[in-house]
């Protein structure tokens, strides 16, 4: 789990005439003065951990190839106000950035060597791995910036270039390498890789055509199924206009210029798009929100020298949760070595979910926590509830925070849990049809009192998650319950013995926060009914 | 294991029992609180902060009484408590059930200068009385009599906070009842169920020495294990919490009551043959639970003859062909006007 991060993100910066006569805002002797209230802000919003820009720092490359100078002292310059080094800032292609000519002529080293004489200022100088199309480098603790090169061989036309297969695979091999539970990992690309349904118009004058790297979107697909572990943040730019979207668990940002020359409204060449910057905030609750800072211009018109910068509503972005988070290592380790050693993993036909699904493994947990090893559960608390502080960013008080003790072992930790933590809990049968229990024992009853006004959080805590059908169950009929008094709770977290992070849901946990398990590398294969043979073959050996 | 020290949430407002003249805590809660009862030295010191912090901030006109009872642990050192804590708040604190735990208390007051010393006595009742000026000592009279009787007190107004007036039949029995319980209420709120289980702990304890250590020597390597075994949603979480209270081990079997559903099918794998179970449970009407385990631990290969509830409607000589049974509490004598009857089948009338 990636913990507090900030990721400052420009792009366009499209350097023409940076004389102190010009009209731009990043003109030699004006672009202090335009940027420092937006650095303000951004600091007020919190420490950045680090910049990404994402191509065309200078405009209509080769005439003006002598502006990266100017580039790399403006980076400086936010840099240095932002208290950031040049290693953490990460940098990528864009189109205007590199020499056409050459290009056309597929000499691409030649015509992109002073994009890369400008790169090697900052993180590119440490690339832990790279080609032509792509390098990699680490930007700030845990942060991994890849950056590609969206414009190589684009066959002489003004459009995103094509990558090969082999491409592909490289990049996604190399990436791999990282991926791991504590880390970012920022990909950036010039052209935008996704489709953005609030910033993309139709396809007018050919504009996917030129603005949208085809190809780029498989190698996104073969990166999002191969990167499991890892917080994955994709930036982009070219468009000059800023968008967001949330897929697959991965956060999509497109930023909008923060330069270009200012134009007359009656010039062909104006633009309503704001000039705007983005600071995307990750903390330790899998919360995500994207800030976006925009240069109003005082009046209707494009300004060279009035106008201020104005910080939006953050946006929040949470996202689907399918993957237990591990909370310690060695005591999955110890459950592992308990269940190899007295043979607990069962194989079989375990139909679950009032025969929904099938779960292929079974351990029984009343084995695992006390016949075979009295300290495990002790352990578990403890660790529970240190990971629960840290989720809830250790301001829990414990009046706002109940525990959902989900059937028998999903009670003893949540009774035991409360006595670690102060949190009051309430403790529910949940398998199989409700007949099994008395009323008193389920949550739907209405016999039975749950106290919840005050209630922020919520903690559900159990055995096994396998298809994650009893969570969302549980989950529905709380919502019900809150709702019926005009409640709603803030944060949702679960606490599962074992939890396989390789077994996809069989449905949408994203309204959890956080969810964390003890044992997440032991396989339990979760399958649909109909793909076993029939009963006669392969009997069921427990029905829940 | 990796440990990460942190600071454990502000329970000192939920741990103590505060009586009128008296704040009374036991330690073995301090312990649980704070350490989930990870036996592990560098949290071990956590307990005694909280007890420092317990007797620094909550209810400091008041003379506090700590019961040692169930510790038998004594690697925590109290000197920086009586030579710092107690020095400079100097409330009297009466330590109580110190047994072997005694001497190192006396030893971390007797280590201090004298200057830092403060006044104590002890009696042959494992007591031990901590003041810092002669006029406590009348303040402090009485108050292990108060004690005894406090926790009783606190544990027949947990029992009778989760009974509720009904009209309808019970799910484990063919009895029909004015009043039921819900033994959740206890486990939902942290204070009542530490409270409740150090009381069920005592019972086993009691239950243990009586029934199964030998006279003058508690070890016998020779005789079968002793494990506490719940059969109900509603009694796992005090029989597993106990369990390591007094440290024994523990099964449970999912589940036999109050409505029978056996989901451990793979029962018969796992448990171990000739344990003696001890049965944990909440409340016992009928005792159908308890044959049922009966049954069952005889059907594992193991014995089932005692067992420790919350309340029962039955005095225990009823059930003696099937188990010791110890209540800590009696239902009628908490909820007098309980009643219980059979069902009557309604006839049709044509």
């Amino acid at each position: 789990m990636i913990k507090n991060k900030k990721i400052l993100h420009l792009t366009d910066f499209h350097l023409h005439d940076i004389k102190s006569t010009s009209k731009e805002h990043f003109r030699e002797d004006y672009y202090e003065q335009y940027l420092l209230p937006l650095l303000e802000i951004i600091n007020k919003i919190g420490s950045i951990d680090c910049l990404i820009a994402t191509g065309d720092f200078i405009d209509k490359g080769k005439s003006n190839f002598g502006n990266f100078a100017h580039a790399k002292k403006i980076l400086e310059f936010i840099a240095q106000n932002l208290k950031l080094r040049n290693e953490n800032i990460g940098v990528c292609i864009g189109n205007h950035d590199f020499d056409k000519d050459l290009d056309k002529e597929d000499k691409f080293i030649e015509a992109r060597k002073q994009f890369y004489q400008f790169a090697e200022n900052f993180s590119f100088a440490n690339s832990l791995k790279s080609d032509e199309r792509f390098a990699i480098s680490l930007v700030s603790e845990n942060t991994y910036f890849l950056a590609l090169d969206a414009t190589l061989r684009r066959e002489g036309k003004d459009q995103p270039g094509k990558l090969s297969s082999e491409e592909i695979n490289t990049i996604t091999q190399a990436i791999k390498e990282y991926d791991n539970p504590n880390n970012l990992i920022i990909i950036g690309s010039h052209y935008p890789l996704t489709y953005f349904d609030s910033a993309f118009p139709t396809d007018i004058d050919g504009f996917f055509d030129k603005h949208f790297w085809r190809t780029g979107e498989i190698l996104k697909d073969r990166i999002q199924k191969t990167i499991k572990q890892s917080q994955i943040l994709w930036l982009f730019g070219d468009t000059h206009q800023g968008a967001q979207s949330v897929s697959n668990n991965q956060l999509f940002v497109m930023s909008g210029r923060i330069g270009t020359k200012v134009v007359d409204s009656s010039s062909s060449e104006f633009s309503i798009l704001s000039r705007q910057a983005k600071v995307i905030e990750f903390n330790s609750n899998n919360e995500t929100q994207v800030t976006t800072i925009e240069f109003h211009p005082i009046s209707n018109k494009d300004d060279d020298q009035k106008g201020e910068w104005k910080s939006n509503n953050p946006e929040p972005y949470i996202y689907k949760i399918d993957t237990a988070e591990l909370i310690n290592e060695d005591i999955q380790n110890d459950l592992i070595k308990v269940i190899k050693k007295n043979n607990l993993y069962k194989f079989g036909r375990y139909v679950i979910n009032n025969g929904q699904d099938v779960s292929l493994g079974w351990v029984p947990i009343n084995a695992l926590l006390t016949e075979s090893s009295q300290e495990l559960l002790p352990h578990i608390i403890f660790d529970s509830r240190n990971w629960l502080q840290s989720k809830l960013n250790h301001s829990n008080n414990c009046e706002e925070s109940l525990i959902i003790g989900i059937d028998f072992w999903g009670s003893i930790i949540a009774s035991q849990l409360s006595v670690a933590t102060g949190m009051r809990n309430f403790i529910t049968g949940s398998r199989g049809d409700k007949k099994f229990y008395s009323l008193q024992e389920v949550l739907e009853s209405p016999e039975r009192e749950l106290k919840i006004e005050n209630i922020k959080n919520i903690i559900l805590v159990t055995d096994v998650v396998s298809s994650g059908r009893t969570l969302e169950s549980i989950h529905n009929k709380l919502v019900d319950k809150f709702a019926d008094k005009g409640l709603k709770i803030e944060k949702y977290l679960a606490i599962a013995i074992i939890s396989d992070r390789k077994q996809q849901k069989k449905v949408d946990l994203g309204f959890l926060n956080a969810f964390g398990t003890f044992c997440s590398s032991l396989r339990i294969p979760v399958v649909d009914i109909d793909m076993l043979p029939d009963e006669e073959i392969l009997p069921t050996k427990k029905y829940f | 294991m990796k440990y990460r020290l942190i600071e454990t949430n502000d329970m000192i407002q939920h741990l103590p029992i505060h009586k009128g003249d008296y704040v009374y805590i036991r330690f073995k809660a301090l312990l649980w609180h704070s350490n989930c009862l990870v036996q592990h030295s560098t949290v071990l010191q956590k307990s005694v902060e909280l007890l420092e912090k317990i007797y620094l901030e909550y209810e400091t006109n008041f003379p506090l009484v700590v019961s040692f009872k169930g510790i038998v642990d004594s690697e925590r050192s109290f000197e920086n408590f009586f030579g710092e804590v107690v020095n400079k708040s100097k409330r009297p604190i009466i330590f109580i059930h110190v047994e072997s735990f005694s001497d190192q208390l006396i030893d971390a007051i007797l280590r201090l200068d004298v200057a830092k010393r403060p006044r104590f006595e002890t009696d042959s009742e494992n007591i031990l009385k901590v003041y810092c000026t002669t006029d406590q000592t009348s303040v402090i009279k009485g108050l292990i009599k108060k004690v005894a009787k406090a926790e009783n007190d606190f544990l027949v107004a947990a029992i009778k906070s989760c009974s509720k007036k009904v009209n309808h039949r019970l799910n484990s029995t063919i009895l029909s009842t004015n009043v039921e319980f819900d033994a959740a209420k206890i486990i939902s709120e942290p204070q009542v169920f530490i409270w409740v289980c150090l009381f069920i702990a005592d019972r086993l304890n009691d239950l243990i020495k009586e029934n199964f250590e030998v006279a003058g020597d508690n070890f016998n390597p020779n005789a079968p294990p002793i494990k506490l075994l719940s059969v109900s949603l509603r009694g796992s979480p005090f029989a597993s919490a106990v369990s390591y209270l007094i440290n024994k081990g523990y099964d449970t079997i999912d589940h036999l009551g109050p409505k029978h559903k056996l989901f451990d099918v793979e029962l018969f794998e796992n448990f171990k043959k000739g344990v003696q179970y001890i049965y944990v449970g909440d409340f016992m009407v009928g005792g159908t639970e308890v044959k049922i385990a009966k049954a069952y631990s005889e059907l594992l290969g193991c014995e089932l003859n005692h067992a420790v509830v919350l309340s029962s409607l039955l005095e225990p000589d009823v059930f003696k062909d099937i188990v010791n049974l110890c209540p800590l509490t009696m239902i009628r004598e908490i909820i007098p006007d309980a009643e219980y009857k059979l069902v009557e089948v309604e006839k049709n009338h044509d």
